[in-house]
């Protein structure tokens, strides 16, 4: 096999690994929201184990792009691919790490049964999984009217958010102790984890426009803006 | 930005073989423009009309125009050697003259009527200087230029060519000879001397064009199929036939 096609081969299982990647941090997503809608202490603990994956494939896939970029001195769109490949992998950890944080405030909610969970939050969930979804395989087919239609979805996450916000806040307001109020609270981070999942996903799909055309480009400049 | 030379609508045969095809391109003034291709694609025979070096080979011809600051050089009654003063040339393999490091260095000016002796000595000093070249050879300036080694003779003939103050340096792959040493140290002078200095450069090396470069050509079977910002060229061409070329693909 020729070098070119050699280089050609490890582009494609460069690709192959991110969306792998992708589909782990898909798959942490679903059990974080999963052991929410049950409180199931031992199925957040699932997501703690599937996250140390999510991060170890991160740190496999990085050293092969530096692999290939010292090798290979990739110029024009295989440069590209690989340095959005770079700035995927960054986002995809640290949407893994949203899905451990979504785990993390499980125990908080058994321990307080009465602490909200609006209906909303399972909604965020949904879609911002379906974002990532759309996201990787526009990823895989160079898809970028896919892409942009990913990143305008994150107005409805942020919307969601807005309405989990004020409902949050309306019940830390009728909450009378501190206890009750903190509580309170670990609802509004798993809502928040969520919108930032929507965010990076966004971020995602401009990555994915920028590798495949060459130009930057923000196509939702106004998300994350909903209740911050 | 200003153009030291703009090239319109130029063509160039060798008898009846066209070897460029309607060239249009801009070259900037005090920047460094690299021209990429296959062999045999016309970027140094491009290169060679810029000082009209090809009228030297029977039966050639050029149509079209190549302006220098606005004035024509292939008007008729141009004087072609006040061009190659004004425009000089770098070639592949250093040649220097079998002569002395001074006298290679003072062989233009003195030719040219430049300068005097004690002038020439400081001109010498300048150009060397300039050539990052100085320092290593101002004790034994009376020595054979053969005896440096090719890193240094690539310099001797840059400090040569701006000893009689070109205004713009043309450079026919000028480190395919050298090692990657060398080949830095040619690149770093050329960083230099673009402060003074119009360059054009012909590389088949695509690192060198991205990393020594402000402006980039890429030509195609006598075409210029794609001109533009070097980061632009190298990151995100226009046309496929560079990407498919600057990827290796093509070529």
């Amino acid at each position: 096999m020729g070098i070119r096609q050699r280089f050609e081969q490890q582009l494609e299982e460069l690709r192959t690994d991110v969306l792998k990647m992708g589909s782990m941090v898909e798959q942490e997503l679903q059990v974080a929201m999963d052991a929410l809608e049950k409180l199931d202490t031992a199925r957040a603990r699932e997501v703690f184990s599937l996250d140390n994956e999510v991060n170890l494939i991160r740190f496999e896939i990085e050293e092969k792009c530096f692999g290939l970029i010292v090798t290979q001195q990739p110029a024009a769109r295989d440069l590209r691919s690989i340095v959005t490949v770079m700035n995927m992998i960054v986002d995809l950890e640290r949407m893994g790490d949203q899905a451990k944080g979504i785990a993390k405030v499980i125990p908080h909610m058994v321990q307080s049964p009465d602490i909200p969970r609006p209906a909303e939050l399972s909604q965020m969930g949904i879609k911002v999984g379906r974002m990532l979804n759309q996201t990787m395989t526009a990823y895989a087919h160079d898809n970028i009217d896919l892409a942009s239609a990913v990143a305008r979805q994150d107005d409805e996450v942020d919307a969601l958010y807005a309405r989990i916000f004020g409902q949050i806040m309306a019940h830390m307001a009728d909450a009378k102790t501190p206890d009750k109020i903190e509580a309170t609270y670990e609802a509004l981070r798993a809502a928040r984890e969520l919108e930032r999942f929507g965010d990076l996903a966004t971020n995602l799909a401009e990555r994915v426009i920028y590798m495949v055309t060459g130009r930057f480009q923000e196509i939702n400049v106004d998300r994350s803006e909903a209740a911050d | 930005m200003q153009n030291k030379i703009e090239v319109s609508n130029f063509n160039f045969y060798y008898g009846a073989f066209q070897a460029l095809i309607d060239l249009n391109i801009p070259i900037r003034a005090r920047q460094i423009t690299a021209l990429i291709g296959p062999s045999g694609c016309g970027k140094s025979t491009f290169l060679r009309c810029l000082n009209r070096m090809n009228d030297t080979i029977a039966g050639t011809r050029a149509e079209g125009q190549v302006l220098l600051d606005g004035e024509d050089i292939y008007a008729p009654h141009l004087d072609v050697v006040a061009l190659r003063q004004r425009i000089g040339m770098v070639f592949q393999r250093p040649n220097p003259f079998p002569q002395s490091i001074y006298d290679n260095v003072a062989y233009g000016p003195r030719v040219l009527g430049m300068a005097r002796q004690g002038s020439l000595d400081q001109m010498v000093q300048k150009s060397l200087e300039n050539a990052s070249l100085w320092g290593e050879v101002r004790h034994r300036l009376k020595d054979s230029a053969l005896e440096l080694n090719p890193g240094q003779q690539q310099r001797l003939c840059i400090a040569r060519t701006i000893a009689v103050q070109p205004e713009v340096i043309l450079m026919d792959e000028p480190c395919s000879a050298l090692d990657p040493v060398a080949t830095l140290r040619v690149e770093d002078l050329m960083r230099e001397l673009v402060n003074d200095y119009t360059i054009v450069i012909v590389t088949h090396n695509m690192q060198q064009a991205a990393r020594a470069s402000d402006w980039t050509g890429f030509f195609w079977l006598g075409r210029l199929v794609e001109y533009g910002r070097t980061e632009t060229i190298f990151s995100s061409p226009k046309q496929e036939l560079t990407e498919a070329y600057i990827t290796g693909r093509r070529g």
